[in-house]
């Protein structure tokens, strides 16, 4: 008998027998005690679903962060070794430091007033202006639509369909629309951390034009586009966060950008227009 | 009403998805539980002890199985086919424990066997033979690319219809058709000679 002559419903037939549905009553008993087991910790307090998140949220992303520190080091050992020059080493330690810093003067912040400006086709912009305090309050509001939300404690909130009342959900159920994903990616001085140092890629530092006195610049990516980030020397607080069409301006052409953000850092902002309602909305 | 707002003008979602995900989403753990794992425990167990047919390993098996719906609970709830992501996520878990078990038998000392006692009963040739023809059958499947492997398993164990595979596959109907044509041939290919076997056991009889 040749390979080919065995039929498929033979095979189908022998997969059923070898697998077959014969699950015995003790290997149940145990099975059922892991469904019993999760259903216990649901009924505790602090439930899967805290605990689940925090592992994610919290524990991994520091885990990724050493795993591509100790990543840096080795190479940048390695480097060194070959190299025979240890200034390579001192320049990559000294681009990790600024990034440290500028990560942990982010996460100091006490308040944040930052305009994401995004151009669209046909010359227009579309404007956001997001407002950010240390208890963990924001409102994004849309320049020029007379739209905002206000997110707080994990609670977002908008207007009505009648303009007059306000509406409040928890955020892990509702997503603000995709019209609200440039300002949603800097509603946090804290997210924003977490964009440079995951979604940018190591960055360099640099001397570039678009640089001003007293700002340096680092430099990133993010997919096809180009990050650049002026940063005060002094506070080492981000000021303009700029993203460019990756290959646009290298044929001495204009640079085409594709987003601007202006920051402006621990400037008191009045607590009443963090309060969800239809007279905040009038600044 | 419906004037300019964030949530009503197409600018944020539409109404109506508000309106479902906040009856879908807006529920707490317990209602979660009973409404997507409680209905699929049964189906759930069963599929795991078909693959592995080993009560250590079913038990830890769907224990890695559930961490893995309940960290994926709320995708679940909105996907199209919950039953059969959930059905692919367990077969999932019998692959990878299948793996672990290959390792584990690789460094496992065989010898051992050796001192172990000969089972009593008197059909221990053929509960012998049925254990060798599982393993092998465990062991091609373990071999078998894993999208191959579920979409076998999916079809032909649990008759799942092509749509729903290619919904807990995340992938087109035709994809899944290819990953199971090929993945069953690759199985009469290596399994040929059970095929064989159990044939002349059918005439024999």
């Amino acid at each position: 008998m040749n390979r080919s002559s065995i039929s498929e419903p033979d095979l189908d037939k022998l997969l059923k027998q070898a697998l077959k549905d014969d699950l015995p009553p003790e290997a149940e008993a145990r099975m059922n005690r892991q469904f019993l087991n999760l259903k216990r910790t649901l009924g505790k307090p602090e439930s899967l679903a805290q605990a689940d998140e925090w592992p994610w949220m919290h524990g991994l992303f520091r885990k990724d962060i050493l795993a591509v520190a100790s990543a840096v080091v080795l190479i940048l050992g390695l480097v060194m070794q070959l190299s025979g020059s240890q200034t390579a080493l001192a320049h990559s330690i000294e681009k990790l430091k600024v990034i440290v810093t500028v990560s942990m003067s982010l996460n100091r912040a006490v308040f944040m007033d930052c305009t994401v400006m995004k151009p669209e086709t046909g010359g227009e912009n579309t404007s956001y202006h997001v407002l950010w305090r240390a208890n963990g309050d924001a409102r994004v509001d849309m320049v020029g639509r007379a739209q905002t939300i206000w997110i707080s404690d994990e609670t977002i909130s908008f207007a009505d369909s009648d303009g007059a009342s306000i509406r409040s959900m928890p955020l892990k159920t509702i997503a603000p629309g995709p019209v609200w994903q440039p300002a949603m990616e800097f509603r946090t001085p804290a997210l924003l951390a977490e964009h440079m140092e995951e979604r940018y890629g190591l960055m360099q530092t640099g001397e570039r034009s678009g640089a001003g006195p007293g700002e340096f610049l680092i430099v990133g990516r993010e997919g096809r586009q180009a990050v650049e980030i002026s940063i005060d020397a002094r506070t080492y607080l981000p000021k303009v966060l700029k993203k460019y069409e990756l290959d646009s301006g290298r044929t001495n052409g204009d640079r085409i950008c594709l987003m601007e953000v202006r920051f402006r850092w621990n400037q008191p902002i009045s607590g009443e227009l963090f309060v969800p309602g239809p007279l905040a909305g009038k600044r | 009403m419906e004037s300019a707002t964030p949530l009503n003008t197409g600018l944020m979602e539409s109404e109506e998805t508000l309106k479902s995900r906040r009856g879908g989403l807006v529920t707490d753990d317990r209602t979660i539980y009973d409404e997507l794992i409680a209905p699929l425990e049964a189906a759930m167990m069963r599929s795991i002890w078909q693959i592995l047919r080993n009560a250590d390993l079913a038990e830890d098996c769907l224990q890695d199985a559930l961490a893995v719906v309940w960290k994926k609970r709320f995708q679940i709830r909105l996907h199209p086919n919950p039953q059969a992501l959930i059905l692919k996520i367990c077969l999932n878990a019998a692959c990878d424990s299948l793996r672990r078990l290959e390792r584990m038998r690789r460094q496992t000392d065989l010898s051992q066997l050796d001192n172990a006692p000969a089972p009593p009963d008197h059909d221990a040739d053929r509960d012998l033979e049925e254990r060798e023809i599982e393993e092998q059958v465990q062991q091609a499947i373990r071999r078998l690319p894993r999208k191959r492997a579920l979409a076998v398993m999916m079809r032909l164990i649990h008759e799942e219809s092509f749509e729903a595979i290619a919904h807990a596959l995340d992938c087109s109907e035709i994809t899944v058709r290819i990953h199971f044509s090929r993945g069953r041939a690759q199985l009469r290919r290596w399994l040929s000679h059970l095929c064989r076997t159990s044939r002349q056991e059918v005439s024999n009889e």
